[in-house]
């Protein structure tokens, strides 16, 4: 009877591959699930950037509107509506419309945001003021759309 | 006859010892990005619910017509807390999850106005900021850690100034 011993090595360098196998998928779940907190973040301060980029913007149209109002306050009733013109025009950024007492301004912020604000100047017997005609926050550039056509499924074949 | 097959695994201590090393040195990078993973998620939810709590409240300030409607609104919604030189500081708190609660204070909203004042009505300058009691693990930072602020004004005339439809 003859007897066949045959070896199979299965030990050598296995656990040191199954180890740095095990190893690198959790590296690369811990870098996934870094990036995505990462991501979400940023998304968060972008917002927070927005959002405070707006409210310095009404700030400063507040503050615009607070001038223009202190003006209107000083003025005589008896004064001409060019002299209050040309007292109003002396803040900066405040323009006339064609109609003499429509004031418009606007406030720019960085984050290409802008408040247009637009006021009626009124009087009565007590004396001048303001009413808000608009406030409206809005983009300073718009994309250009123009030289594009966009093909847009109609919702029929 | 008589076939043997003997699987022989000779697994040296060295490569166990190896793979152990290995193993532990990249577990604890791993634990450490996990743990960093978890509480930056943590700081973008904060951020997140701390925005839309101050913008509300923002929004809720932009809406009124008077300086005393104001304060009448921040008594109600906050405690008042004298900070000087006739100055108050407006905090409302939070637990962990959000919800408002003094006693397990998490996060404290506040608000600081200052009045300037002009000819024809108030100015008011309103600053809104969000804070966590203590910092986020993982980030050295002593004192309470600033989540969220903003800044604006808000005009109230006193006479005149009327908003149209």
């Amino acid at each position: 009877m003859e007897n066949k011993n045959t070896n199979a090595s299965a030990g050598m360098g296995g656990t040191l591959i199954i180890t740095v196998f095990v190893v690198l998928c959790l590296m690369i779940f811990a870098a996934l699930s870094f990036t995505t907190a990462y991501s979400d973040l940023k998304l968060a301060r972008k917002a927070q950037d927005m959002a405070s980029d707006y409210y310095s913007i009404h700030g400063k149209a507040e503050e615009k509107l607070s001038e223009i109002s202190d003006i209107l306050f000083e003025t005589d009733i008896n004064e001409t509506m060019e002299g209050i013109k040309g007292r109003l025009s002396g803040i900066d950024g405040v323009s006339f419309d064609d109609k003499e007492t429509v004031l418009q301004y606007e406030v720019h912020g960085d984050k290409n945001h802008k408040i247009s604000v637009t006021l009626n100047i009124l009087h009565d017997s007590m004396g001048y003021y303001y009413e808000i005609s608009s406030w409206n926050l809005s983009n300073i550039n718009m994309p250009d759309y123009e030289d594009k056509i966009i093909d847009i499924w109609k919702g029929t074949e | 006859m008589k076939n043997k097959v003997s699987l022989n695994s000779r697994v040296s201590l060295w490569e166990i010892i190896l793979s152990v090393l290995i193993f532990a040195a990249a577990g604890i990078i791993m634990l450490n990005c996990f743990a960093i993973a978890r509480f930056t998620q943590i700081r973008a939810n904060d951020k997140t619910i701390a925005g839309a709590i101050i913008q509300s409240d923002f929004e809720i300030i932009k809406s009124l017509n008077t300086t005393d409607e104001m304060y009448e609104f921040l008594d109600n919604s906050y405690e008042r807390k004298n900070i000087g030189n006739n100055n108050y500081a407006y905090t409302k708190y939070f637990d962990k999850n959000w919800n408002q609660n003094s006693m397990d204070k998490e996060y404290a909203v506040t608000i600081r106005i200052s009045d300037e004042d002009m000819k024809s009505g108030n100015l008011m300058i309103i600053n809104i900021s969000a804070e966590k009691e203590k910092p986020y693990p993982f980030i050295k930072k002593e004192g309470m850690e600033q989540i969220y602020s903003i800044e604006s004004k808000k005009f109230f005339p006193d006479f005149g100034g009327i908003h149209g439809e």
